[in-house]
C-alpha cells in the first residue's frame, strides 16, 4: 500500500468516527472530568478532598451506600436464580413456550416509571391486591408497603425481580443453546441423573452466561433510580435512598453540585471497575468459546 | 436446538415444569393483567369492590377522562420525535463508527475503542448533572433536542455493527470492487445488506430504551413542547393533597405502555433476539 | 475515496438536519409577544391542568402582548426544585407557585423578589381583597414576597351512615379533642380504624397550637418544639394510634383513599379533597370544624405566587399584573371551583356561579367559615423545608412507637436548633 493511500484510509476511518467520538467527548468524557473538578474545588485554584470527606461523613450518605450494597444483593441473587431456573426449564421443546416466554418477559420493555406506577396501585396498604392476598393466606394484611420501612426497600426490590427475571432467563437462554447437547447425551448414557447433568455439564458451561448476567444485574442494581422516584422519593427516613438516587438529590433539589459531584466520581469509579471486570471476561469468553 | 436423548422428559416432569412456569409466570403476568381491568373500572367501584377482577360495568371512560386531562396526544408526538429523530442520527453515526472500527486500519484504533466502551457502562444516568448544565449553557432546556443530545452516538450500537462487519468475508469486497463499485455504492450494496439483522437489533434496543428513558426527560424538559410520555405520566399522577386516581392512572399507564407492548406481541422473536444481542455480545 | 466521503458527509448532513429542525420546533410563540414562564404545582386529583390553561390562555386574550405560559412542574416539591434549578442555572422562571416552607428557601437562596414595592404600587387596600387569614403565609420575617392564590386548611371528614350505624348524631361532628377520642372509639371496628389523621409537619403543628404551644419565633430562627404542650399533643395522638382508633402513618392521599373506601369512618383531611371524596364515596358524608383542643385553631396551607429574581423589569411588571387579575373575584371563583382549594378572595363568595357551587356542595363553606379561626402554614423558619422534614419525620418515628413523645421532641428540637444554627 503506498503512503498516500494509507493516509487517505486513515483520515478516512477517522472521519468516519468523528461524530459518534465528538458526543462521546461532551457527554461522556467532558462530565466526568467536570464532576472530578467539581469535586476537588479545583475550578478556585487549590486541590482539596473537604465534599469528601463532608460527605463520606454524612450519615445520609453511609445509609445510601449501605441501601444501595442491600438493593445490589437482594435484588440480583432472586433475579438472577430465576432467571437461571426458567431458562434451564424453558430450554426444551414444551408446549406453550411462546406464551411463557411473553409472560416473563414482557417487563423489560415496560418503562420503569410506568411499571413503578401500577405497583404502588398493587401495593397500596388499603385497596391493594397485595395485602388482599397476603389476608386470603392468613398472613398480615395490614402493611403500608412503600411508606414504612423496611416493606419500602422490599417493594422495590420487588419491581427489580419483576422487571429483570425475564431478561436474564432469556440471556440464560441464549448461553444454554450454544451448549453442545451431545454432551448431554454421552452423560445419559453413562448413567448420570438429571440433576448430575445439571450440576456437572449445564452450570460449568454456562459459567460464562453467568458472569456477564450477575455483572449486568449488579450495573442495573446501582443505576436504579426511575422506580425509587417514582415509588418511595428515597423515604422513609432515608431507607430508600441510594447512589444515583442521592446524586439526583443534591444535584437538583439541594443544589450542591459539589456533593453530587463528588459522589458521580465515586460512581464513575465503580462502574469503571466493572467496565474492566466486564471487558476482561469478555477476553476469556471468546477464547473459550473457540 | 436439537432434541437429544437426555431432555426427554416423563409425563410427571412435564407436569411439574407446567406447574412452575405457570406459577412464576402468573405472578409476572398479573400485574399487566390488574392495570388492564383497572383501567376500565368505574370510579366508585374501585373503591366499593377493590377486588372484584372484572368491573361490574366496563368502560372506557377512564381512558378518555385521562386523555382530556393531560395533553397525551403532545406527549406521543415528542416521544416520537425524539425516539425516531435520535434512531435516525444513531444508525449514521454508529455504522460509520463501526464500519471504521471494524475493517479500517489506523493508529490509536485500540485506545480509541477502549475509549467507547467506558460508555457502555457509564450511562447518561450517572452523569445527569454535568449534562444538565452543558444543555442549560447550550440553551437548550425544554426542547426536544436537547433531550436526544447525550445520546446522538451508541457504544452499544458501534459494538454490536462491529462485530458484524468484522465477520463479513473480505472477499466480499473485493469482488464489489472488481465490479467497479464505489466505497459508498460499496458501503451500501455490500456491508449494510450484509448487517441487516443487527441493524434491526440495534434499533429495537434503541428504540426500547428511549421510549422508557425517564431521568433525564424529567430534568431538561418542562412543557408539552418537549415533555415525552414517561414524563407527562409521572407528572400526570401527581397527587399531593387529593385522592389516588387510580383508575385513571392505570388507564393512562395503558396509554404510555401500550405501543410497546404490541410491537413486542407482533415482533416478540425480533425483540428477544435483539435484547440477547445487546446483552451478552455487545 | 475523498470525493465519496465528502458525498456521504453531505448525506448525513442533510438527514440531520430535518431531525435537528424537527426536534428543535413546537414552540411557536409570536416573536413581539413576551412570553412568562409560570410553574404550578398540582396539589389535588381532577382536571385541574385544563383549568389552569384556561385561565392563562384567557389572561393572553385580554392581554395580547403577554403569553402567559403555565408549566405544570409536579407536585409543590418537584415545582420549588424546577423553580430552584432553572433559577441556579441561569434560566429563571418568572412565576411560580410555592408552598410556605419554600418561600422562605427562596429568599434565603435569593431567587425572588420582594413584593412590597409592586404592593406599594397599587395604593392603600390593595391586600384588602383577600382573607386575612391567607396572608400570613406570604411573608418571610414580616415582609411581603408572596401573594396568596390556592389556600387550603384542614378539616374534618365523617362517613354519616356509619355515625347512624353507631349511633351518634350524623349531623354532629366532634367538637373537642375528648369527643374525637370518644367517637374514635365507638367507630373502630375490626375492620376499619375510627379516624385517620395524616402525618407531617402541618397536622403536627395544628395540634401543638391546639394545644396551646408555639412552633416558632417570627423572625424563624427558633423552634419551641420540647414544651409541655408540644409533647402533650404528640401524647394525645400516640394515644389514640395506642388504642387502636387510628393507623400510625398516613398520607394525605392515603386517607383520602381510605375515606371512601371505608376503610376509616373520619379523617384530617385538606378542603382541597372536598372533589375527590365527593366524586368518589358511595354513602352519605359530612365535614365539620377540626376539633378543638385547649384552643380552636387551623392552619392554612397551599401554594401562593411568587416572582424570580433575575428577569427584566418588564417581565417583573407583567408577572406582577398576572398575579393581580388571578385573584381577582372571578378568577379565584374559577380555580376553587375546578380545585376545591378555598377562593383566596371573599368577594368570590359572592358571584352566582360561587352560590351554585356552594349550594350543591355546601361542605364548601364550613372550610370558609373555618377560616376565621386560620393561622399561617408552620414552621415559619429558615429552611423550611428541612425543619418540616425532620418534624414530620420525627411525628412518624413517635407514633410508631420508636421513641417516647418526651425523648423525640427533645431530640426533634435539638435537631431544629442545628438546622437554624446559622442563623442565630
Amino acid at each position: 500500500m503506498t503512503i498516500s493511500k494509507k493516509l487517505r484510509t486513515w483520515g478516512a476511518a477517522y472521519l468516519l468516527i468523528l461524530p459518534s467520538f465528538i458526543f462521546l467527548v461532551a457527554f461522556t468524557f467532558y462530565p466526568i472530568a467536570y464532576s472530578v473538578v467539581t469535586s476537588l474545588d479545583a475550578a478556585s485554584g487549590g486541590i482539596g478532598f473537604g465534599n469528601y470527606s463532608k460527605m463520606l461523613s454524612s450519615t445520609e450518605f453511609q445509609q445510601a451506600i449501605r441501601n444501595n450494597i442491600v438493593y445490589a444483593f437482594f435484588s440480583t441473587v432472586p433475579a438472577v436464580l430465576i432467571g437461571l431456573l426458567l431458562a434451564i426449564v424453558l430450554n426444551t421443546k414444551m408446549k406453550g413456550k411462546g406464551f411463557y416466554r411473553f409472560a416473563v418477559f414482557y417487563p423489560t420493555i415496560l418503562p420503569i416509571a410506568t411499571a413503578s406506577m401500577i405497583w404502588v396501585f398493587l401495593l397500596s396498604q388499603s385497596i391493594g391486591l397485595v395485602n388482599h392476598l397476603l389476608g386470603i393466606m392468613g398472613l398480615p394484611s395490614k402493611i403500608d408497603w412503600v411508606n414504612t420501612s423496611p416493606y419500602a426497600m422490599v417493594s422495590i426490590i420487588i419491581v427489580y425481580i419483576w422487571k429483570y427475571s425475564g431478561y436474564y432467563m432469556l440471556l440464560f437462554l441464549s448461553g444454554l443453546q450454544s451448549i453442545d447437547s451431545s454432551l448431554y447425551d454421552e452423560a445419559y448414557l453413562e448413567g448420570a441423573s438429571g440433576w448430575e447433568r445439571l450440576r456437572m455439564i449445564t452450570l460449568p458451561l454456562l459459567s460464562p452466561t453467568t458472569f456477564f448476567v450477575v455483572l449486568i444485574a449488579i450495573v442495573n442494581s446501582f443505576q436504579a433510580v426511575d422506580q425509587i422516584y417514582v415509588m418511595t422519593k428515597g423515604g422513609p427516613h432515608n431507607s430508600t435512598n441510594v447512589l444515583l438516587y442521592y446524586i439526583y438529590e443534591y444535584g437538583f433539589v439541594y443544589w450542591e453540585p459539589e456533593i453530587a459531584s463528588s459522589a458521580s466520581t465515586l460512581l464513575f469509579a465503580f462502574l469503571l471497575i466493572l467496565t474492566f471486570f466486564y471487558w476482561y471476561g469478555g477476553q476469556r469468553k471468546v477464547n473459550y468459546e473457540r | 436446538m436439537k432434541d437429544s436423548l437426555a431432555v426427554r422428559r416423563s409425563k410427571l416432569q412435564i407436569f411439574a415444569t407446567h406447574a412452575v412456569l405457570i406459577l412464576i409466570s402468573a405472578a409476572i403476568l398479573f400485574p399487566l393483567i390488574w392495570m388492564v381491568f383497572v383501567s376500565m373500572k368505574p370510579k366508585m367501584e374501585i373503591f366499593s369492590s377493590p377486588y372484584s377482577l372484572i368491573p361490574s360495568s366496563p368502560g372506557l371512560d377512564n381512558f378518555s377522562t385521562a386523555w382530556g386531562y393531560a395533553p397525551f396526544g403532545k406527549y406521543y408526538l415528542n416521544t416520537i420525535v425524539i425516539v425516531f429523530g435520535l434512531l435516525a442520527i444513531q444508525l449514521v453515526t454508529v455504522t460509520m463508527a463501526a464500519f471504521a472500527f471494524a475493517r479500517l486500519k489506523f493508529p490509536g484504533k485500540d485506545i480509541l475503542f477502549m475509549l467507547f466502551l467506558t460508555q457502555l457502562m457509564i450511562t447518561a444516568q450517572s452523569t445527569i448533572y454535568p449534562n444538565y448544565m452543558t444543555i442549560s449553557r447550550l440553551r437548550l432546556l425544554d426542547t426536544r433536542i436537547g433531550v436526544m443530545l447525550p445520546y446522538m452516538t451508541s457504544a452499544m450500537g458501534i459494538f454490536l455493527l462491529r462485530q458484524a462487519f468484522m465477520v463479513i468475508p473480505s472477499s466480499l469486497e473485493d469482488a464489489a470492487r472488481i465490479d467497479g463499485c464505489s466505497t459508498l455504492q460499496m458501503i451500501w450494496h455490500v456491508f449494510i445488506a450484509q448487517v441487516k439483522p443487527s441493524l434491526v437489533a440495534f434499533s429495537i434496543m434503541s428504540v426500547t430504551s428511549h421510549w422508557n428513558e425517564f431521568l433525564w426527560p424529567l430534568l431538561v424538559t418542562e412543557s408539552t413542547y418537549s415533555r415525552p410520555l414517561t414524563v407527562g405520566l409521572t407528572v400526570f399522577a401527581q397527587q399531593a393533597e387529593g385522592g389516588a386516581e387510580w383508575g385513571l392512572l392505570m388507564a393512562a399507564t395503558l396509554i404510555v405502555s401500550l405501543p410497546l407492548l404490541i410491537a413486542f406481541i407482533f415482533f416478540q422473536k425480533m425483540f428477544v433476539e435483539s435484547f440477547v444481542s445487546s446483552g451478552v455480545k455487545g | 475515496m475523498r470525493k465519496s466521503i465528502f458525498v456521504l458527509a453531505l448525506a448525513i448532513c442533510m438527514l440531520l438536519m430535518p431531525a435537528a429542525v424537527l426536534a428543535q420546533g413546537g414552540r411557536e410563540a409570536a416573536s413581539d409577544q413576551l412570553v412568562i414562564r409560570f410553574y404550578y404545582p398540582i396539589g389535588t386529583a381532577g382536571d385541574l391542568a385544563n383549568a389552569m390553561n384556561e385561565l392563562c390562555a384567557q389572561y393572553s386574550a385580554e392581554n395580547p402582548d403577554v403569553d402567559v405560559e403555565p408549566i405544570y412542574a409536579g407536585d409543590y416539591v418537584q415545582t420549588m426544585q424546577r423553580t430552584l434549578t432553572s433559577s441556579k442555572a441561569g434560566n429563571p422562571a418568572d412565576i411560580a407557585l410555592l408552598t410556605s416552607a419554600d418561600v422562605w428557601t427562596a429568599v434565603d437562596e435569593g431567587i425572588i423578589l420582594p413584593l412590597q414595592p409592586f404592593i406599594d404600587s397599587e395604593g392603600e387596600g390593595f391586600l384588602d381583597r383577600f382573607f386575612p387569614g391567607m396572608l400570613y403565609d406570604s411573608m418571610v420575617a414580616g415582609e411581603y414576597y408572596a401573594i396568596p392564590f390556592q389556600k387550603s386548611t384542614p378539616i374534618f371528614y365523617y362517613n354519616k351512615d356509619m355515625f347512624r350505624e353507631a349511633g351518634l348524631d350524623p349531623e354532629k361532628a366532634p367538637q373537642t379533642w375528648e369527643e374525637l377520642a370518644e367517637y374514635a372509639a365507638i367507630l373502630t371496628t375490626d375492620d376499619r380504624y375510627g379516624v385517620e389523621i395524616p402525618i407531617d409537619q402541618w397536622l403536627l403543628s395544628i395540634f401543638i397550637l391546639q394545644n396551646g404551644g408555639e412552633i416558632n419565633n417570627i423572625e424563624g430562627t427558633e423552634t419551641y418544639l420540647d414544651t409541655p404542650e408540644a409533647i402533650g399533643a404528640v401524647e394525645y395522638l400516640l394515644d389514640l394510634v395506642n388504642k387502636g382508633y387510628m393507623p400510625a402513618k398516613r398520607l394525605f392521599g392515603d386517607s383520602s383513599s381510605d375515606f371512601v373506601a371505608g376503610k376509616t369512618a373520619m379523617m384530617y383531611n385538606s378542603t382541597g379533597s372536598l372533589a375527590f371524596v365527593r366524586d368518589s364515596a358511595s354513602f352519605d358524608w359530612g365535614v365539620g370544624f377540626l376539633p378543638a383542643g385547649k384552643e380552636r385553631i387551623v392552619a392554612t396551607g397551599g401554594g401562593q405566587f411568587v416572582i424570580c429574581s433575575g428577569i427584566s423589569e418588564e417581565r417583573q411588571a407583567a408577572a406582577w399584573d398576572f398575579i393581580k387579575w388571578m385573584t381577582e373575584p372571578a378568577q379565584t371563583a374559577k380555580w376553587s371551583m375546578a380545585s376545591g382549594f378555598i377562593a383566596v378572595n371573599p368577594a368570590a363568595f359572592d358571584l352566582p356561579e360561587m352560590a351554585e357551587y356552594t349550594a350543591a356542595l355546601p361542605q364548601a363553606i364550613v372550610a370558609r367559615d373555618q377560616l376565621q379561626y386560620a393561622v399561617g402554614e408552620p414552621p415559619k423558619t429558615h429552611d423550611a423545608r428541612e425543619v418540616s422534614q425532620a418534624m414530620a419525620s420525627m411525628f412518624e418515628n413517635m407514633l410508631a412507637g420508636n421513641i417516647s413523645p418526651e425523648e423525640g421532641m427533645q431530640e426533634l428540637q435539638a435537631s431544629c436548633d442545628s438546622i437554624l444554627a446559622e442563623y442565630n
